[in-house]
């Protein structure tokens, strides 16, 4: 994994701070920058694709 | 530790259940060390052990102190309730479907022609004449703006307009469970994906919805291959096998014609409109053989037109970002180790495919392994 010691304030290309890059990036941008890092969510109920629409709702 | 829960799914990476909110990490081992030890330092310590470990500036090791704090948080959040149940009598209905699967007589009650349409399209092939000896019965109605589903004389839950893919998704739990009289933790899970088998074998397709799933087990079936589940495949913890859930697969208008040349009965099948995206569906019936089948590849699907066939070996934590988090895992720690050694036992693909031909030969040398 690519490791830099660049600092927070430093601007990128995109002409944005790394601190502001990593807020972009979602709530865990700086683990997901260091290393492999995925949270996943299963679904917490069965479910299906939806079924015909039954109308009159 | 954060967790009791861990395995090693590839040279540096470990799958991790976090009981309290019934979620997984994927983490590889310099991040999982760190987490583990942030409890036993102070922050300037910790701080100056990510900063070495990860060999980062003190800035950046902020970052990561404040996420992993962050995380510790939300690993410790209990699973929120899916939904209320509001409390409402069963009520007569007079429409009744009978159903058998697996030599289990199912009466299903509905209030309206509507209600029916819920649940009809998918079941009507496994229609009975046998309106006695019934093992279970859904009553499935509708009050307030709510659809209502009770199993025997026992609610088991009620839905929103907005929630109907949750509510057929209990409905096909409960089924399962009173076809194959076990209970919901019985099985290590459900996963959205179609599934098919040969000679005691079985392979799941996964794949975003409108990626060709049902088209594709369709042409295989076609091809000799038996149907386990469209959409909704259970594997049992028990063995960790796929078993038979038996509903129509559902065919999308855009592949009418293509299936018609294969399943020519899909002509005089009813269709159903779904929404504006999808359009009309029809329901074929599948062959159904096996019960149950070992499943140890998992197929990632993706078909266009234009796609070159292509089909590779993917990582375990490529495979699991894609299809867990359309998967509903049993979240007690039994089904949690279950769901662990399934994925470590378990070849993950991913397949883009256009040419049908190509396709069935590459599935037949999936068999052959």
């Amino acid at each position: 994994m690519k490791k830099d010691n660049k600092n927070s304030t430093e601007t990128t290309h995109s002409g944005i701070t790394r601190k502001d890059a990593i807020k972009k990036m979602g709530k865990y941008a700086a683990l997901t920058a260091v290393g492999t890092f995925m949270i996943l969510n299963p679904k917490k109920a069965q479910a299906q694709s939806t079924p015909p629409n039954p109308g009159g709702w | 530790m954060i967790s009791d829960y861990i395995c090693k799914i590839s040279n540096d990476n470990y799958l991790v259940w976090l009981q309290n909110s019934n979620k997984y990490i994927v983490v590889d081992s310099k991040l999982l060390k760190l987490i583990n030890d942030k409890p036993k330092f102070s922050e300037n310590i910790f701080l100056n052990k990510i900063s070495q470990s990860l060999n980062i500036d003190l800035s950046r090791a902020k970052d990561i102190y404040i996420e992993i704090n962050k995380l510790l948080l939300e690993f410790n959040q209990p699973t929120p309730v899916v939904h209320k149940t509001i409390y409402q009598k069963l009520i007569h209905c007079d429409i009744i479907c009978f159903y058998k699967f697996n030599n289990v007589n199912v009466k299903v009650c509905f209030d309206s022609e509507q209600s029916k349409r819920l649940i009809n399209p998918k079941f009507k092939h496994l229609t009975t004449l046998e309106t006695d000896n019934i093992n279970v019965q859904f009553s499935v109605f509708k009050n307030q703006s709510k659809i209502f589903l009770f199993k025997n004389d026992d609610i088991v839950g009620s839905w929103n307009k907005g929630e109907m893919h949750e509510f057929q998704g209990k409905f096909s739990m409960e089924f399962l469970c009173s076809s194959y009289n076990n209970s919901e933790h019985d099985w290590m899970g459900v996963f959205h994906a179609s599934t098919i088998s040969k000679n005691n074998k079985s392979i799941m397709f996964t794949g975003d919805s409108g990626n060709g799933k049902s088209t594709l087990i369709s042409i295989l079936m076609a091809n000799g291959y038996n149907i386990i589940a469209d959409d909704f495949t259970p594997i049992l913890r028990s063995d960790l096998k796929t078993y038979c859930f038996p509903t129509a697969i559902s065919i999308k208008e855009k592949s009418f014609d293509l299936i018609e040349l294969l399943h020519p009965q899909i002509k005089d099948l009813d269709q159903y409109y779904i929404d504006d995206i999808k359009g009309h569906v029809k329901y074929l019936p599948p062959v159904t053989d096996k019960i149950s089948a070992n499943c140890n590849s998992v197929v990632w699907v993706k078909y266009a037109k234009d796609l070159d066939n292509n089909f590779e070996k993917i990582s375990t934590e490529n495979a699991l970002q894609k299809f867990l988090p359309d998967a509903w895992i049993s979240n007690n720690e039994v089904n949690a180790k279950a769901f662990m050694k399934w994925v470590r036992q378990t070849n993950f693909y991913e397949l883009k495919y256009s040419d049908n031909k190509k396709l069935i030969s590459l599935v037949d040398s999936l068999f052959l392994d």
